[in-house]
C-alpha cells in the first residue's frame, strides 16, 4: 500500500501518497495530508493516532467546505500543536532493536562474501580494513539516526533536496573505505567464516521476522480492514526478510566464478 | 483564531474553554457542529487548528471522552461527551467566569477613581455579590 498510490494534487500534478488516503482521507489536500502524516511520524506518534487526527480533519474540511490550508494552517504547526503524545515502539530504543539484526546480517554477509573467493583458492579469507571501516561507519551512522530519529526526519521534510544531498553524502562517506582500502588486513579460516555467515544471515532474517512491529495509519472506524492491511504488509516484510538468504546465496556464486 | 472581527482574538482565547466545554454539555457532538454552535452564539467560528487542539487537550484532562461513530464511504466521525470530571471544571469555572465579568464590568463602568481606591477593592474581595447588580452595556 505504501508508496504505490497517486492522487491527483490541487495544481494537477499526481503526488505519491504515504499512506492509502483514499480511504484515510478522501476530502484532505494530498500534499497537506502527506505534510502532516510525515510530521506526526517524526513526532513518534502511532499509527491509529494519525489515522484519528486525520479522521477528524477529513470530516471538518468536509463538513465546513474549507480546505485544509485554510482550516488548520501549516501541516506541521498543526501537528505540533495537537501535541499526541510519541509512542514507546517509536523511541531510539526500539528503532535500534529494529536495525540490530540487519546490521548483524551485514557482518555475516561480508564474512560469507570474503570467505568464498578464499575457499575456492584453498587460502585463509581476508577482508579488507576498507570493508571493516565500512561496517563500522554504517554502524555509526545507523546509531545517529535511531538516537536522532525526530530531529533527522523533521530536517528531511523542512528541506528535503539538502536532506536528500545530506544522506547520499553520509552513505557515501559510509562506503567510500570498501573502495579505497582493499588490502587486506584480517585473516581468517575461509570454512568457519563461510559457516559462520550461512547461519547468521538465515538468522538474522528470523530474527527479523519475530520482531516485526507494524504501525499502520488505521482509519478509526474501519479495524477490519486495517487487520487485512496489516497482514498483508506484514507478508510482504516477511519475503523481504527471507530475500536477503537468498541474496547472499546468489553473491556467493557470483564471487565463487567472477572473484579475483 | 476565531474569524468574527467583532470580537478582540485575545479576548475570545479567554472564553473558548469554557465556551467549547458548555456547547458539548448539552449532548454529544462533533469538531464541526461544535465551530458551528459557537458561530451561532455570536461568537464566531474558531479555526479547525484551534478547536481540535482544545479537544486534545480536554481528552487528555479528562474533561471529555470521545467515540467514533462510522461514516458512510468516509472515515467517520468522532463524537465528544463530557466527563464527570469536566461537568465539574464547567460548573467551576462558570462560577469563576460570573465572578471575573462582574469585576471587570465593575472596574469599566464605575468611576475610575472610586474602582482603584483600596476601600473599593477590599469590598470587591470580601463580597462579589455586591457587584452583580452592575449591568453590562458594553456592546460588541
Amino acid at each position: 500500500m505504501k508508496f504505490k498510490e497517486t492522487h491527483p494534487g490541487k495544481n494537477g500534478k499526481p503526488n505519491t501518497s504515504l499512506a492509502d488516503l483514499g480511504s484515510l482521507a478522501p476530502d484532505l489536500d494530498p500534499a497537506w495530508a502527506e505534510d502532516f502524516i510525515l510530521a506526526l511520524r517524526a513526532r513518534g506518534v502511532a499509527g491509529a493516532q494519525i489515522g484519528e487526527a486525520l479522521a477528524e480533519a477529513d470530516d471538518h474540511v468536509k463538513a465546513s467546505g474549507e480546505t485544509a490550508a485554510e482550516a488548520f494552517g501549516a501541516p506541521t504547526a498543526y501537528a505540533d500543536s495537537l501535541d499526541l503524545p510519541a509512542d514507546p515502539g517509536n523511541s531510539p530504543g526500539a528503532i535500534m532493536a529494529a536495525v540490530t539484526p540487519v546490521l548483524v546480517q551485514l557482518v555475516g554477509l561480508n564474512l560469507a562474501l570474503a570467505a568464498v573467493p578464499a575457499l575456492r583458492d584453498g587460502r585463509p579469507a581476508h577482508l579488507p580494513l576498507g570493508a571493516i571501516a565500512s561496517l563500522a561507519l554504517i554502524t555509526g551512522l545507523v546509531l545517529v539516526l535511531a538516537g536522532a530519529f525526530k530531529p533527522i526526519l523533521e530536517a528531511l521534510l523542512i528541506r528535503p533536496v539538502l536532506g536528500t544531498v545530506a544522506m547520499a553524502l553520509a552513505m557515501a562517506i559510509c562506503l567510500s573505505p570498501t573502495l579505497l582500502w582493499s588490502e587486506p588486513t584480517l585473516e581468517f579460516p575461509a570454512l568457519p567464516a563461510l559457516i559462520a555467515g550461512l547461519v547468521i544471515v538465515p538468522a538474522g532474517s528470523v530474527w527479523i521476522i519475530r520482531t516485526l512491529t507494524d504501525d499502520p495509519i488505521t482509519p478509526p472506524s474501519h479495524p477490519g480492514a486495517a487487520a487485512v492491511k496489516t497482514a498483508q504488509r506484514r507478508r510482504s516484510q516477511t519475503a523481504l526478510a527471507l530475500l536477503v538468504p537468498f541474496f547472499l546465496v546468489a553473491l556467493a556464486l557470483f564471487n565463487w566464478f567472477f572473484a579475483p | 483564531m476565531i474569524n468574527d472581527p467583532a470580537w478582540p482574538s485575545n479576548w475570545l482565547r479567554g472564553v473558548l474553554d469554557l465556551c467549547v466545554l458548555r456547547i458539548i454539555a448539552a449532548g454529544p457532538t462533533y469538531g464541526y457542529a461544535i465551530a458551528a454552535a459557537l458561530e451561532a452564539a455570536g461568537l464566531g467560528a474558531p479555526k479547525g487548528g484551534t478547536l481540535y487542539p482544545l479537544l486534545g487537550r480536554f481528552e487528555r484532562d479528562n474533561w471529555v471522552e470521545s467515540q467514533w461513530s462510522a461514516g458512510a464511504g468516509g472515515p467517520g466521525r468522532k463524537f465528544y461527551s463530557l466527563t464527570e470530571t469536566g461537568r465539574g471544571e464547567l460548573a467551576s469555572q462558570t462560577a469563576r467566569w460570573s465572578q471575573f465579568a462582574a469585576v471587570v464590568s465593575t472596574c469599566l463602568l464605575q468611576n475610575p477613581a472610586a474602582a482603584s481606591s483600596p476601600k473599593t477593592a477590599a469590598a470587591r474581595d470580601s463580597a462579589p455579590q455586591t457587584i452583580s447588580h452592575v449591568e453590562l452595556k458594553a456592546q460588541p
